[in-house]
């Protein structure tokens, strides 16, 4: 054989063992699932959600994934670090495999060698989801804050931009953003500072939103006392708006495994006509004990809410239990009714609810029950209950709930979505996680709302608040935004 | 006459003379604002920082003035790396008269053109300003020494119109003030780059000015500079303050103690670390009253909404045991920082305290942005070995003791109720020596003597001091006396 003959079949051994090494050859199958971060095994997830990336809690070389839809249509991905799954490819695997399963085939290379997992599969949820969630991000701090906003977050990537945010205006915060009922074209936010009021926007103004001056009091023990008005909730109709107007102080825990304790050492609801730029109450929710967290019902019929026993404060924290409570009210007159019903007694089970949010199609509320109080995010205790409106009774959602705090909950407009807070994953940092809801109560598997990559969360500093789920994207022009904020002209609302 | 194309030995030795000046002043005698700079920001070495940092306007000065800043650990690199910058500013300016003068050049010129590092040597002595101003403008220097370098003018005239956009992006001039306060304008650096801008073409215009009053300019505009600069921007009352910060930080309790020697502390944050540090060392008891006391106030000071008066008194916390009080000042003094940033040392506050409080998950957040940093990567190493390991925390030397130490059974934080909160440490550890000192010195600034007794009777079945300290035997007298 002449030496060029030589020279090509060595340089074809050589590509050959290059080839090989990079090709996954299993060499030992595991018999258990992996590990993977965030934990997406078994999950159901709607056909538009952007990639469900993840990576291994184990050591490793390189991984590979393969995914298999229903059709038998397989994508492949590698990572030396973790697993960023193509949006085309992923999003096509998804719409192949709705209301069925994607099968997920993990295989890990530690010391040179290919191991395989154990098969899982991600299920594809026959209901579409919204277009976006809207939430502020903050620090999970104390008294201060450094930069906060107010963001849009798309459902199918990872798009998130700014709607806005205080760096915007000097010493300003902003919370409280709210919509009706999933539509952006009716918007609440509060500004809080110098250049504090109430951001509204309806589609019956005729300018991109106003800012309004809510002159709220609440009844301190029969003193009527000027506070703010937080905890929105828009009326289906767009008309009205009901807040609490509540003295909100924060103590702090020194031993380990609590650090803050929010109470309102005062509360009470009231509702805004939108229309008629009138303030609305009763006296049966201005009352010295503790009225708080309104929700209209889908058909506007009712306002659920949270009341507690007046209880002194700070001293007495631990003895405030709030129940779920609902009180009639008539949109065609803005008036309440005479009597206030009790659907969940929380304090005597020694407990105490916070955030009634009754789905759109009028089916469930759910509701966060903690031990005390009700600010429910620094509570590890606190978990989401599912209240059944058709047949007055209540579970835990077991499906969902964790060794540690779940808060703040929204709906999707089709009720078949749920998103919440979590504080699962460190116990400090709060995160966003999705689940579904069918029409007989079946719960799935949360999963993490998805992110670029997988240590994309834990280099994230800042905790996700008050997720609402959008249909489409929030129009507000933060030019706008800011020059209307620093201007002092305000829309003053007195009762 | 020097060749119009050379620099010469003169502007080689005021180079060295501005390096070695700016290097010796910032290294020995203002380096706790170098530690102050290093510890307000939180730079990862990472390429996602690096793109998001850039990705705004600014962003390239900011990062280049970060990496430099994280130098400040250390204030001989600290100071290394400001005045190498400011020596390549120098040389900038000098390279630009070079160009722009039709004339030989004069050692003058190298004089000349040390007035904007002066200027800014003195502009950094004020701890809201940041080094990437300085980054900025020697980018804008490089930019204009590029744009002079062209051979025709439509060449410079296209060059100009290139890299002003470009320029803005990277040094986010002439909006961006590189200060810790983003959203108001601070005129002595504007006023600063403008100079500097304008250096080399003055120095043009000063060749066509009488010999004698340009020389005389030359020589007096350093001068005024350095005066300028130096008068108006250094502080030594808050260059003590972060000395004492610095030294408690880094557990340094003798240095604090010998500080206070040569010069008695006489602010509420000065005087508590100092008490601190007397605690630690077993001297507060006896020699607490020999240096001056400013009430409770110099024991545990208010909480402050400013970053250094959390960071401050979050340490007389931790030291005490107080881990809850400590995460949240470390917390708190982070979101004061006035520019958003985050804070290395609030960061490593924060990994420590929840290590000490077991919530392993969230210590392992902090452990995992530390060691993406140069310098606190392999603290942040070894500390990953303590997560999820109880008995290697507790047999740690000082975060097993403050576990110990920590409350038994939970109770609320108050400000006017700190007493209170000692007496409690106090009750569940019969042990805790500091926070039974720090309760008997509560009385005694509060004079409150009689409650001195009481705790002091109570106290005594459990901690013997003999022979008794000097406080605490005045004040057994002056009960006697006045009972």
């Amino acid at each position: 054989m002449n030496r060029l003959s030589s020279y090509i079949m060595v340089m074809w051994t050589i590509w050959i063992v290059a080839g090989c090494s990079s090709q996954v050859v299993v060499s030992e199958r595991i018999d258990r699932l992996p590990p993977i971060v965030p934990d997406y095994i078994g999950v159901t997830v709607p056909s538009s959600i952007a990639p469900l990336n993840f990576t291994l809690n184990e050591e490793f070389e390189r991984l590979h994934l393969t995914l298999v839809s229903r059709n038998g249509k397989t994508v492949t991905v590698s990572g030396r670090q973790e697993l960023r799954i193509p949006p085309k490819q992923w999003s096509k695997l998804l719409t192949d495999s709705k209301n069925d399963s994607v099968i997920l085939t993990l295989a890990v290379q530690q010391s040179g060698c290919w191991k395989q997992y154990r098969p899982f599969s991600i299920h594809v949820s026959p209901y579409p989801i919204d277009y976006g969630v809207v939430y502020r991000l903050i620090a999970p701090g104390y008294e201060l804050y450094s930069k906060m906003g107010i963001y849009e977050r798309t459902l199918t990537d990872f798009s998130e931009k700014p709607l806005v945010e205080n760096t915007q205006v000097a010493q300003s915060c902003v919370n409280c953003h709210a919509f009706k009922q999933t539509d952006p074209g009716y918007m609440n936010l509060h500004i809080r500072g110098t250049h504090g009021g109430t951001l509204l926007k309806t589609a019956q103004s005729d300018s991109d939103f106003e800012i309004y001056r809510l002159a709220c009091s609440l009844n301190d023990n029969g003193n009527p006392v000027p506070a703010g008005a937080v905890y929105p909730y828009w009326h289906p109709s767009g008309e009205y708006i009901a807040y609490s107007v509540n003295q909100t102080r924060q103590v702090f825990h020194e031993q380990k495994g609590k650090r803050v304790e929010v109470v309102d050492v005062a509360s009470d609801l009231l509702v805004f006509d939108v229309v008629r730029n009138r303030l609305l109450t009763s006296p049966l929710l201005t009352t010295a004990d503790f009225e708080t967290f309104p929700a209209f019902s889908p058909d506007g019929q009712w306002l659920y809410f949270c009341c507690s026993d007046r209880r002194e404060l700070p001293s007495d924290y631990r003895q405030v239990r709030y129940n779920l409570c609902k009180i009639a009210f008539h949109p065609e007159t803005g008036e309440f009714g005479n009597r206030i019903d009790t659907l969940v007694h929380a304090a005597s089970q020694g407990k105490s609810v916070s955030f009634p949010r009754p789905s759109y199609d009028g089916r469930y509320l759910m509701y966060t029950l903690s031990d005390y109080g009700n600010f429910s995010i620094w509570h590890s205790e606190a978990d989401l209950w599912l209240y059944d409106l058709t047949h007055s009774t209540a579970r835990p959602l077991d499906e969902v709930n964790s060794p540690d705090t779940e808060s703040y909950h929204s709906w999707s407009s089709n009720s078949r979505w749920f998103i919440f807070s979590s504080r699962r994953d460190d116990g400090l940092y709060t995160r966003l996680y999705l689940a579904s809801v069918d029409e007989n109560g079946d719960v799935t598997k949360p999963f993490r709302l998805p992110q670029p990559t997988s240590h994309y969360e834990i280099e994230n500093l800042y905790s996700y608040n008050i997720p609402e789920f959008v249909s489409k994207p929030v129009a507000i022009d933060r030019h706008i935004y800011e020059q209307k904020v620093k201007n002092p002209d305000r829309r003053e609302i007195t009762p | 006459m020097k060749n119009a194309s050379r620099i010469g030995y003169t502007d080689l030795l005021l180079s060295f003379l501005l390096g070695a000046g700016v290097w010796t002043w910032f290294a020995v005698f203002y380096r706790f604002h170098l530690h102050y700079q290093e510890e307000m920001q939180l730079f990862l070495f990472t390429p996602h920082y690096f793109a998001a940092t850039v990705s705004q306007p600014g962003g390239l000065a900011r990062w280049i003035g970060e990496f430099l800043t994280q130098f400040g650990i250390d204030s001989f690199l600290g100071a290394s790396a400001i005045a190498l910058l400011l020596v390549q500013m120098h040389w900038q300016l000098l390279s630009l008269a070079l160009r722009l003068s039709n004339r030989p050049f004069h050692w003058t010129t190298g004089l000349f053109t040390l007035v904007p590092p002066l200027l800014f040597a003195g502009l950094l002595c004020n701890e809201n300003v940041l080094l990437s101003g300085v980054v900025s403008v020697c980018l804008v220097l490089g930019a204009a020494q590029t744009v002079a370098s062209l051979r025709s003018n439509t060449l410079k005239i296209v060059g100009v119109c290139l890299l002003l956009p470009l320029l803005w992006w990277v040094t986010g001039l002439p909006f961006d003030t590189h200060t810790r306060y983003p959203l108001q304008p601070f005129y002595p650096y504007t006023l600063a780059v403008a100079l500097t801008l304008l250096i080399p073409p003055a120095d043009c215009l000063l060749h066509r000015a009488g010999r004698t009053t340009a020389t005389l300019l030359r020589i007096t505009l350093p001068a005024i500079s350095l005066w300028i600069g130096f008068s108006l921007f250094v502080d030594r009352d808050k260059e003590e303050v972060m000395a004492y910060s610095y030294f408690a930080q880094t557990g340094n309790w003798n240095r604090i103690v010998s500080m206070a020697r040569r010069t008695p502390p006489n602010g509420p944050l000065t005087v508590s670390t100092l008490n601190m540090a007397l605690c630690q060392t077993g001297q507060m008891p006896e020699r607490m009253f020999q240096t001056y006391q400013n009430g409770p106030e110099g024991l545990i000071p208010s909480f402050v909404k400013e970053y250094l008066p959390c960071q401050m008194t979050g340490e007389i916390y931790f030291r005490l045991g107080l881990i809850g009080s400590a995460q949240r000042l470390a917390f708190e003094g982070m979101e004061a920082i006035p520019d958003q940033r985050k804070s290395v040392r609030a960061i490593k506050r924060l990994a420590e305290t929840n290590l000490i409080g077991g919530h392993y998950a969230v210590a392992a957040k902090y452990i995992h942005l530390l060691k993406q940093t140069l310098f606190y990567r392999s603290w942040a190493v070894e500390m990953e070995s303590y997560l999820y390991n109880d008995d290697k925390v507790n047999r740690h030397p000082l975060y097993g003791k403050l576990r110990e130490m920590s409350p038994k059974e939970d109770f609320l934080f108050s400000e006017q109720e700190k007493e209170m909160m000692l007496g409690l440490l106090f009750q569940q550890n019969t042990t805790h020596r500091e926070a039974f000192e720090y309760l008997l010195a509560h009385c005694l600034l509060s004079n409150d003597l009689k409650r001195f007794g009481e705790y002091f009777r109570y106290g005594s079945q459990y901690l013997r001091y003999d022979p008794l300290p000097a406080s605490y035997r005045n004040a057994w007298s002056a009960l006697k006396n006045n009972p």
